[in-house]
């Protein structure tokens, strides 16, 4: 038998009689398809040699390494057989059965049709379901509704959606008689109860718009067939898949859950008082007592003398209340702080002290500042010890003050300094002439004859930087202020701390406009204030009433200087000296 | 919108104010309205003026007087929903004239007969209104054309009743007033209130004598019949009841009945109640409404009429001596107290230490002083001028 090397090219395979130059071994390529393979090591065949019964193919290579034996007992097949594998029957049966599915109107309808099929097929677009992976793509592929055909075997929504309520009763009924307590069980229960639920949502009511009623004929699959819904009956049904599922978290003691699911389930149906029942439980379990009373009233609304309803307003009743007055206690005290700051603002009206507001938020939107870099930065620069000034009478009060060192980058705090007290005396005090025991102050260089004192100059026009000081207009400008203040450091709680957040973000856009009008855009820098250099002889009522002077929130702030120091020197060189305030 | 109009605007808006079609009436109503309606003070009152040289209220008075005559526009025919439109739109302009013009433009209507014809168009409408109440009372829904052209005739009521030849003349016509009345207190809280400008009404005729003693009328109790409206939710209702209170808490004769029969103290004093609740020695001859909602209770948020109802308080103050005994029984200083400690306004917080001196003073040998400030007649305050809505539609009700 002699060898035939057959070269497959695009027209169909030619005979050689010559021996055709080969592709060395290491140059054949692998498939792994069982199709035109070698058998032995499937490559790629770079020649062909056909076997007996056409499945067995060795290339040239591997038909050099067979038996002789072997060898004889191979068959060459020609062409035409290795192309039309099958029988001539079979062949003639196949042609017979696609006429008969064309006569029937299976095929193509026209040449375009299909020529537009194997168009969309090569389209990368077209995706079949199949293939697909996430679940944008199967909204558009479009035979994506025959898998849920399958899976479901052509049922309605209605039969589904009761289907799985039964499943999930089932399931709950198993969890309870467990005697090992395998809360798997419930966790079924809730898939079950939620697949029902999202079918509640495809099942199309009687009074919906695209309500089709049965056609004629159409015969009920049996007779347990559910009938159809109105929108009322849906949501009663719905409302109890809600309260089974809420039943079921019960079970796991998912409270959080219980009551999500309870809330639902009282919205499509008021009257559902085991809701009502299980709400209140899940928040008597979470300490909400006051939710918890309200829970239990509207429940008593919907049944009125039901029995567990009454025990558990019983139970919480007294925690209801306490809680009730905990919050009006609450309540009185922030009323008593704002009256305190509201007669604050009256008095420093009368001595025409000049209060300042700092602004208390750094950005408008959450996220303009990812890490609070920027609030906190703001925050750090003027903080609120929570100590205010404390008036006795018109001439008998004390103010917070801060005493900044700009050259060592320290400060003080002092609670209150009496409006009659010298600066000198306090500074006398903090820097004795002999010698301080400050640990920063290494080289002794802060002596009480020898400081310097400032005070900064804000808001000299009508136009101020959106983060500067500004003066507080009037008193409700005030009482806002100081309640913002407490509220965003936390101090009244999350909601409190929220609204603070709005309406002082609401302020500051105002003032980023204004500014922007001004100086063209909001970013532009401040201009540096001026200072009013302050005698040490001066009291803190002389700085107080000088008509340059603002408190920004409710705190004087100085600035000290050594006298001879470099950095004094520096500081004047950037700041302007425009007045001095002098002893009486 | 705003500015003034000049000569031949003004001819061109009186030419079709005379026109036979309506919906060219209804335009130039809309221009008159439009041209009154800006921000511009000055601009308003020269156009008004202009406007009233042109006898505008004569033709204005004419749309709603004449019953339209029956013929076709452009070949249909006219029904009663133009004439219904027109009288609207017309009420909304003379509405916006009186607002501006004051005492001139009041007299310019009112020789017109203006509130004869409102009364007769009340009445005309109010059955439909009622008979759509009674269907849909809980609905939010817009305004039909009745309750539109009636609102817009109380509206006009409220802003000449600011006058004193608008407030007499409406004095006259009592029958009007007891039917506004009836309507005002049973309108349902939901759905559109056409009646809500009556508290208004209310709150400026109690400017003259008649008026507060017809208020102040024991046999038509209209006072008990209205204060329920201090606590609607529509904020007319509730600025024009507080004023027609301060106005008739002037009336010193009245003050032994207001205080111990009407029980005035608990209407003015509940809105100014708020969550705190109240120390124990406090409670002590309250009433227990104040502190029965607990911390759910919130306090009359409108800073306008909390300074009404702490004059209101401070009226009755200085009505003598048994009646500041009787405010103090009642603890109107520990609710007063509270009320200071959260107030934002600057002015009410002045007034209510007006009422805490006056409270917290020692009565003896006070009695040839009575009573320390003299209750002047030009203190008695007038409702807002009710502006007209702009445009077809009624934006959402309160």
């Amino acid at each position: 038998m002699s060898i035939k090397y057959y070269n497959d090219n695009d027209s169909g395979v030619e005979f050689l009689d010559e021996k055709v130059e080969l592709p060395s071994k290491d140059e054949r390529t692998y498939k792994g398809t069982t199709q035109l393979s070698c058998t032995l090591c499937k490559c790629d065949l770079p020649g062909r040699l056909f076997a007996a019964d056409g499945s067995t193919n060795y290339c040239v290579y591997c038909y050099n390494t067979l038996n002789p034996n072997i060898k004889n007992s191979l068959v060459e097949t020609t062409a035409e057989a290795r192309t039309a594998p099958i029988d001539a029957d079979i062949a003639d049966m196949f042609s017979k059965a696609m006429d008969k599915a064309i006569d029937e109107g299976k095929g193509w309808k026209s040449e375009a049709e299909r020529q537009a099929y194997l168009d969309k097929v090569g389209d990368d677009d077209f995706l079949p379901a199949i293939f697909c992976t996430n679940e944008d793509e199967l909204a558009k592929a479009p035979d994506a509704g025959a898998f849920s055909e399958l899976l479901y075997n052509g049922e309605t929504p209605t039969s589904l959606m009761l289907s799985f309520k039964e499943k999930g009763n089932k399931s709950v009924k198993l969890g309870r008689q467990n005697e090992a307590k395998n809360v798997q069980y419930y966790r079924d229960a809730i898939n079950h109860y939620l697949e029902s639920i999202g079918w509640c949502d495809k099942i199309v009511c009687v009074d919906d718009e695209d309500y089709e009623p049965p056609k004629e004929g159409e015969e009920e699959e049996n007779d347990d067939a559910p009938r159809s819904f109105t929108r009322a009956e849906l949501n009663i049904v719905k409302s109890t898949l809600f309260s089974n599922k809420a039943m079921t978290h019960m079970e796991l003691k998912n409270w959080g859950f219980v009551v999500e699911d309870c809330e639902a389930s009282v919205k499509l149906n008021p009257g559902n008082v085991k809701s009502w029942y299980r709400l209140a439980k899940a928040r008597q379990k979470r300490k909400e007592w006051e939710l918890c009373a309200f829970a239990c009233d509207e429940g008593l609304k919907a049944d009125k003398d039901n029995a567990p309803l009454k025990k558990l307003s019983a139970a919480v009743a007294k925690q209801a209340m306490a809680e009730r007055n905990a919050r009006q206690k609450k309540e009185r005290e922030r009323v008593k702080r704002v009256g305190t700051v509201k007669s604050l603002w009256k008095w420093c009206k009368e001595k025409k002290i000049k209060l300042g507001r700092v602004p208390l938020v750094a950005t408008l939107e959450d996220e303009e500042d990812e890490d609070d870099t920027e609030e906190k930065r703001w925050n750090h620069v003027q903080p609120h010890f929570g100590k205010m000034p404390v008036i006795e009478s018109l001439m008998e009060y004390t103010f917070p003050a801060m005493f900044l060192y700009p050259t060592v980058g320290q400060s003080d705090f002092v609670e209150g300094m009496a409006g009659g007290e010298m600066i000198a005396m306090r500074l006398a005090e903090m820097f004795p002439e002999e010698g301080n025991d400050i640990p920063w102050d290494h080289s002794q260089m802060f002596k009480c004859s020898n400081l310097a004192i400032y005070f900064e100059v804000h808001q000299t026009g009508s136009v101020v930087h959106p983060h500067s000081v500004r003066v507080l207009e009037d008193m409700k400008d005030c009482m806002r202020f100081f309640e913002n203040a407490r509220a965003l450091k936390g101090a009244d709680g999350l909601e409190a701390a929220e609204k603070a957040r709005e309406e002082e973000r609401e302020k500051l856009a105002v003032y980023r406009d204004l500014w922007k009008k001004e100086k063209g855009r909001w970013q532009a820098p401040a201009d540096v204030c001026d200072v009013v250099q302050v005698h040490p002889a001066a009291t803190l009522e002389r700085v107080l009433l000088n008509p340059k002077f603002i408190a920004p929130n409710f705190l004087v702030n100085f600035l000290i200087f050594p006298q001879d120091h470099e950095s004094h020197k520096v500081f004047l060189k950037e700041r302007r000296v425009v007045a001095i305030v002098q002893p009486e | 919108m705003a500015g003034m109009l000049d000569v031949e605007e003004l001819a061109e808006i009186v030419s079709f104010l005379a026109n036979d079609r309506p919906d060219v009436k209804c335009e130039a109503c809309d221009a008159v309205s439009a041209a009154l309606g800006g921000d511009d003070a000055l601009a308003n009152r020269q156009n008004v003026a202009t406007m009233l040289e042109q006898s505008v209220p004569l033709l204005l008075s004419k749309m709603i007087s004449t019953p339209y005559p029956p013929g076709l526009i452009a070949g249909k025919s006219i029904n009663e929903v133009w004439k219904t439109r027109v009288q609207y739109h017309s009420l909304n302009a003379a509405s916006a004239m009186v607002g501006v013009g004051g005492e001139m433009a009041a007299e310019a209507f009112l020789s017109s007969g203006m509130i004869g014809r409102i009364g007769e168009i009340v009445m005309e409408h109010t059955p439909a209104i009622t008979q759509l109440r009674d269907m849909m009372n809980d609905e939010a829904r817009d305004a039909n054309e009745s309750e539109r052209v009636v609102d817009a005739g109380v509206a006009f009521l409220a802003n000449i009743s600011r006058t004193e030849a608008g407030s007499s003349a409406f004095l006259d016509k009592e029958s009007l007033m007891t039917k506004l009345i009836t309507e005002f207190v049973a309108t349902p809280p939901k759905g559109f209130d056409c009646f809500q400008h009556v508290a208004s009404i209310l709150m400026n005729i109690s400017q003259m004598e008649r008026g507060r003693k017809i208020i102040l009328n024991k046999t038509d109790a209209y006072l008990a019949k209205i204060s329920p409206f201090l606590l609607s939710g529509t904020t007319t209702r509730r600025y024009g009841v507080a004023g027609a209170i301060r106005n008739v808490c002037f009336e010193k004769d009245f003050s032994w009945w207001l205080l111990n029969e009407a029980k005035i103290v608990d209407t003015i004093c509940f809105p100014l109640c708020g969550p705190e609740g109240f120390d124990i020695d406090d409670k002590v001859g309250m009433n227990p409404e104040f502190w029965l909602s607990g911390i759910d209770k919130k306090r009359e948020v409108d800073v306008d009429i909390r300074m009404l109802l702490v004059e209101a308080i401070l009226l009755l103050c200085a009505c003598g001596r048994r009646a500041r005994e009787t405010l103090r029984e009642l603890q109107v200083y520990a609710v007063v107290k509270v009320l200071d400690l959260s107030e934002e306004s600057e002015e009410v917080s002045n007034k209510i230490d007006e009422v805490v001196q006056y409270l917290m003073r020692d009565e003896e040998g006070q009695e040839s002083n009575e009573p320390v400030r003299i209750l002047d007649e030009s203190e008695l305050t007038q409702s807002k001028v009710v502006k007209p809505k702009q445009g077809e539609s009624y934006d959402s009700i309160d």
